[in-house]
């Protein structure tokens, strides 16, 4: 059998961990293919609806990118999403998703390195963890 | 018929912050504009600063336009910038300027790249073969770069060159190129261009180590390095790593930092004779960063002069930096740095706290090196045959402001107008921009005229289908490229997906006419196009797909060559084309659910109101009025003049307030757009951008008035700063500056008899109770005084007691020429205060000297305090009126400190002068040119086109809750208490998203940005193929 591809799920702000990403692909540095980038204009955008859906179809980790505080592009929304995944984090535990499997990362605009270096850590540790337990329930939820 | 009038069109030379913001600027007014750098990159100084204070992040990407923002680009300015009206022209020189006012010929040198970007496939395996290595310049010699190189890592897409001083001409690129995009013999075009106006934003010359003896001296290291390459040092696209900061010698942490000041300013051994001005706070954020970066057990030490925190909310962060962070202040100008044999770097410095010598060893020496701006003045002086002042800077109408003496229709911006930061280098673009906006319309020429394509019908309730249109992009995808075969096949698995079409250059005239031509044969009804850069053409195709009939909110672009690529180092062409195709379905799904988007436009009342009748608020509306816009300008006095100029004759600069003013005055009553309102305050206002409604009250007769007008620009400044310390009150032998200016002035203080003057600098200022801030104009306004006493009366002893003399820029000479007149200067430390008693009638001074650490007695025939300047005492009613916030120390807080300083949050305000803080008067003047231009920029219209991507409210699904209001960052959302319902203002939406997350009804949706768009990516994304490699 094949080495467990865990999938995640991404939501990157388009101002900076978005431009982050595409630096990375500029400077030529390759990252694990499981990085399922989608471009939200602000981490603030990231309802916490959106992270349920990803983990019932199937994502084994959803990671959000946004930018550091006080770069916001939208002056503060990262801060809302800060508060918002800290609620989440507490409910996503009742269903047996850890916080191991839901981040939230800084990633600045220059720090093509840093969001190479948060894709290989957590592809690494949810391949330690094995397949979400949620995983493939959405087509009962739904 | 009418004559076809010209475009309006503005060469800006330079784009670095202050070029953009002026480029911006101008192309949102409507005018054309062809930005050029000499740099094979744009964003300046800044493409290397990854971090600026005070939030000790970036903001770049808020100069980007709020409202016409569907026209320009909405991504980080660090990867490129994008606007329909604005020509980029990197890496081009410009070789001579020929003509005059409103007819300007020039000759732009384009230079050669070596590799034509238009077939460049930017996959960079020229790169890989190069064997010429060299210092990347980049990252100021601390990383290495191939000959074949990309001039900065962030940009994209990725715009390779040839370094021709570097290249062996090996010819090994050439071989493995896949597109032969490179030219080895290719040479630089010269092309001439005809411009109505020049804006020169070049920028000024930096001190370095290599250029320069002195610097040369302290750089016994590579440890040893300048501020901005200490910026490289920092930041992950150079050489941090996370961690530790690492000295470029060994890549040791380097625990023990310092930084020493004024490295090539303030030298006049060298005929520099003033202050960079930026350093200082560009040190304390450094320090700052070091902390953070570095680990708490790093130690930074800055040797100073003097800590000239002099701009608002300096003082605070110099405060927060040393009692938060414990960055270590020294005043001492230490003379060398030794090398040791361990690599550690020593040096000798006297802590005149102690008063004790000390040697120590620190791992990196950080050079504050300072601007030169002399350099690039003559420059200019001899391209453009215009005479230079007796600074040696390029003569200007005014000192320190845009307009070239004698030029018209040639301006200055950014560090040409003085030495500035990056908010100032902002105000001095936007009003650059202004400047060149007035003189375009006093030409009568026209604003670029948008071609006018119907919106088709939308289609949007029809059951979707999918074209896609994949671009082969020229040469681009040649031998390495995607597998077109494989990816119709991928793509044409997916029901929604209508038909596939392939074609050749969808950028180039051909290929539109191919797609048009396919597309007349669908029955699609959305259409997605995969082609290179889709952010350069998002509008461009948009418009072709509209001429084929589709409405373009049903149009979407995806990036072939970036985004599907994202991640793989070397695909193959298979990987590729899965991974592109994999990519685009959830493009595609997510089109499915597009909804139809509409573009709104708001109706503008064209009249400003100017709050404000001081020499900035009559600056700002004669700047509109004499573009044609009516002003309604309210003056709280029973007379226009402000306090500067009705009580200051002239400034140590030269300029002279009151004759300024009165000149203002007169032009302003007898401007037939202007309408004057005398004694009256603004009361309240509502309204948005476009429509607001003011209503002013009359203080004599407590009358009301009601205003309408779409704009308007706060110019209210402040008062003179009071103080009980130091005996003021107590006798007439004790007066404040502006007191001894006045009397100086109408011959009530008499000098010619006195023989000790005592000046007491930061009365009640830079200090936790009272005014916390530095108000900037005392030092130069204690120096004037002095002068003047000096003048009158040579043989009088004036000494000035002070903390840090705040002789930034070119004020440095009034410095240098008030010690050599004999100016005796006596730093206090605010530990250790002057104290005041009485004695037989007069004053006498007690206070430490620093250098005999012993105390001293002075008594004084007049002791002059400078008291500094507070806030307007109208602020908070203003504030509470408009719905604006202030700062802790009551000035206007405006939306952004460094990159939107005269906004609000809330578009359609502006600010100018001390009510943003105090400032001198050079500097009122710029921002209330900038005030005024930002607000023509939305008042030149009768409409205004608003964003079609913006929030919107199902009413049926809303519940009145209201959180949407109160979360909305740029008060875009209000509540309407007549129709019971949420109002969007959508001139004031960035559609940032935040108001659907706190939504518990589903009723606040971002257009384009529905919970159904996200959720059908989420699902296309988890349904990804795997890549034939992972198989």
């Amino acid at each position: 059998m094949s080495e467990f591809e865990p999938k995640i799920v991404a939501f990157f702000c388009n101002w900076c961990t978005f431009t982050a990403a595409d630096l990375a692909g500029t400077s030529r540095l390759s990252y694990p293919p499981n990085l399922k980038i989608i471009r939200v204009m602000c981490s603030g955008m990231v309802d916490p609806k959106y992270v349920i859906k990803a983990f019932l179809n199937g994502a084994d980790g959803v990671l959000i990118g946004g930018c550091w505080p006080g770069d916001c592009h939208y002056i503060n929304g990262n801060l809302k999403a800060r508060r918002r995944v800290a609620l989440l984090t507490e409910v996503l535990k009742q269903y047996g998703i850890g916080e191991e499997r839901f981040w939230l990362r800084w990633i600045a605009a220059s720090e093509g390195t840093m969001l190479r270096e948060v894709a290989v850590q957590m592809t690494a540790k949810l391949k330690e963890l094995g397949p979400s337990p949620l995983k493939n329930m959405g087509q009962m939820a739904i | 018929m009418a004559e076809e009038k010209p475009t309006g069109t503005v060469l800006v030379v330079g784009a670095g912050i202050s070029g953009i913001k002026a480029a911006i600027e101008l192309a949102e007014s409507g005018y054309k504009v062809i930005l050029t750098d000499e740099s094979p990159q744009m964003g300046g100084i800044l493409a290397k600063l990854d971090y600026q204070f005070p939030t000790d992040h970036c903001g770049m990407c808020r100069m980007l336009p709020l409202v016409g923002r569907e026209y320009a680009s909405q991504y980080c300015m660090r990867k490129s910038l994008f606007h329909e009206n604005i020509e980029i022209l990197p890496f081009t020189g410009i070789d001579s300027v020929q003509g005059n006012g409103g007819n300007y010929r020039v000759d732009l040198r384009k230079r050669a790249r070596f590799i034509d970007p238009a077939i460049c496939n930017e996959l960079g395996k020229c790169i890989d073969v190069c064997p010429v290595e060299v210092e990347d310049e980049f990252n100021h010699g601390l990383t290495r770069r191939k000959a074949v190189y990309q001039a900065v890592p962030h940009n994209n897409p990725r715009m390779l060159l040839i370094d021709k001083q570097a290249c062996t001409r090996c010819g090994e690129c050439l071989k493995v190129c896949p597109t032969g995009a490179i030219n080895l013999d290719a040479q630089d075009e010269v092309e001439t261009r005809e411009v109505h106006a020049v804006i020169l934003a070049s920028g000024v010359q930096l001190y370095n180590t290599r250029d320069f003896e002195d610097a040369r001296s302290y750089a016994v290291s590579p440890d040893v390095v300048t501020s901005l390459a200490f910026e490289r040092v920092l930041s992950s696209s150079g050489t941090y790593q996370g961690g530790a900061i690492r000295r470029p010698s060994d890549a040791r942490p380097a625990k023990k930092i310092a930084w020493i000041q004024c490295m090539g300013s303030r030298n006049r051994r060298q005929h520099r004779d003033y202050c960079s001005s930026i350093c200082c706070m560009f040190a304390l954020k450094e320090a700052v960063l070091a902390k953070q970066k570095g680990g708490p057990e790093v130690e930074a030490t800055i040797f100073y002069m003097d800590m000239r925190t002099f701009g608002k909310g300096f003082q605070q962060y110099r405060d927060k930096a040393v009692e938060e962070h414990g960055v270590k202040l020294i005043r001492c100008r230490v003379q060398g740095v030794m090398l040791k044999p361990d690599g550690s770097l020593m040096m000798r410095y006297h802590d005149p706290e102690t008063n004790e010598f000390f040697e120590k060893d620190f791992d990196l020496v950080v050079l504050s090196t300072g601007q030169i701006p002399f350099e690039a003045h003559r420059r200019w002086a001899d391209l453009l045959k215009a005479p230079l002042d007796e600074r040696g800077l390029l003569a200007t109408e005014q000192p320190g402001m845009v307009r070239v003496a004698g030029k018209p229709g040639l301006f200055l911006c950014g560090s040409l107008t003085g030495l500035t930061d990056i908010s100032e280098a902002i105000i001095s673009g936007i009003a650059a921009a202004g400047e060149a906006a007035k003189f375009l319309t006093a030409l009568g020429v026209d604003t670029v005229k948008k071609e006018d394509i119907p919106e088709p019908a939308s289609k949007a309730r029809e059951l979707p289908l999918v074209a896609v249109a994949l671009c082969r992009c020229g040469e681009k995808t040649g031998a390495a490229g995607l597998d077109y075969e494989l990816f119709r096949a991928e793509l044409t698995r997916y029901p929604s997906v209508g038909a596939v079409q392939v074609i050749d250059s969808i950028c180039k005239a051909d290929g539109e006419a191919a797609l048009l031509d396919s597309l007349a044969k669908t029955a699609c009804n959305r259409l997605l196009i995969g082609a290179c850069q889709p952010f350069i053409y998002r509008r461009k195709l948009k418009d072709v797909a509209r001429k084929a009939g589709f409405n373009s909110a049903m149009v979407e672009i995806f990036d072939l060559f970036g985004v599907a690529r994202r991640g793989m180092a070397e695909p193959s062409a298979a990987d590729w084309t899965l991974r592109a195709a994999g990519e685009i379905k959830a493009d595609i799904h997510s089109l499915k659910y597009k909804p139809a988007l509409q573009v709104n436009t708001l109706p503008i009342n064209q009249t400003a109101l100017v709050i404000g009748g001081g020499i900035g608020g009559m600056t700002a509306a004669l700047s509109l009025a004499d573009r044609g816009v009516p002003v309604h300008l309210v003056e709280k006095e029973g007379h226009l003049g402000g306090y500067l100029g009705t009580r200051v004759e002239h400034t140590i600069d030269g300029l002279a307030p009151v004759a300024l003013a009165a000149d203002l005055r007169q032009k302003v009553l007898a401007h037939k757009h202007i309408t004057v309102h005398l004694n009256c305050e603004v009361e309240k206002s509502l309204g948005t951008l476009g429509r607001f409604e003011s209503q002013l009250r009359f203080k004599n007769n407590g009358e009301n008035k009601y205003l309408h007008h779409g704009a308007m620009i706060i110019a209210t400044g402040g008062r003179e700063g009071a103080t009980t310390e130091y005996g003021y009150g107590t006798s007439e032998k004790v007066l404040t500056q502006a007191e001894l200016k006045r009397g100086l002035t109408d011959g009530n203080v008499d000098v010619s008899e006195v023989e000790n003057v005592v000046m007491i600098q930061c009365a009640g200022s830079r200090q936790k109770e009272g005014r916390r801030y530095c108000s900037r104009i005392c030092c130069l306004g204690a120096i004037g005084n002095a002068l003047e006493i000096k003048e009158k009366n040579p043989d009088a002893r004036v000494f000035i007691l002070y903390r840090d003399v705040m002789t930034y820029g070119f004020y440095e000479q009034y410095y240098t020429k008030a010690r050599a007149a004999g100016i005796i200067f006596v730093n206090y430390s605010p530990d250790a205060k002057p104290r005041v008693e009485m004695a037989e009638g007069r004053p006498v001074v007690k206070f430490t000297d620093p250098v005999l650490k012993e105390e001293m007695e002075l008594p004084a025939d007049l002791l002059v305090l400078s008291t500094g300047v507070d806030p307007g005492e109208s602020n908070q009613g203003l504030a509470d009126a408009l719905n604006l916030s202030l700062t802790e120390d009551g000035f206007l807080a405006e939306a952004d400190s460094k990159w939107r300083p005269i906004e609000f949050q809330k578009v359609g305000i502006y600010l100018a002068g001390t009510a943003h803080s105090p400032m001198p008067l050079k500097n009122v003047l710029l921002q209330a040119e900038a005030a005024a231009q930002k607000a023509y920029t939305y008042l030149s219209g009768r409409e205004l086109p608003t964003a079609a991507v913006t929030s919107m409210v199902k009413d049926a699904l809303c519940a009145r809750c209201r959180r949407c209001v109160n979360i909305c960052p740029y008060g875009a959302r209000s509540y309407n208490e007549a129709d019971k319902c949420i109002d969007i203002d959508a001139a004031a939406c960035q559609a940032c998203g935040l108001c659907a997350v706190e939504c518990q009804n589903n009723a606040a949706e971002v257009r384009g940005w529905g919970d159904k768009q996200l959720m059908a990516a989420i699902d296309a994304k988890l349904m990804d193929r795997p890549l034939a490699s992972a198989g």
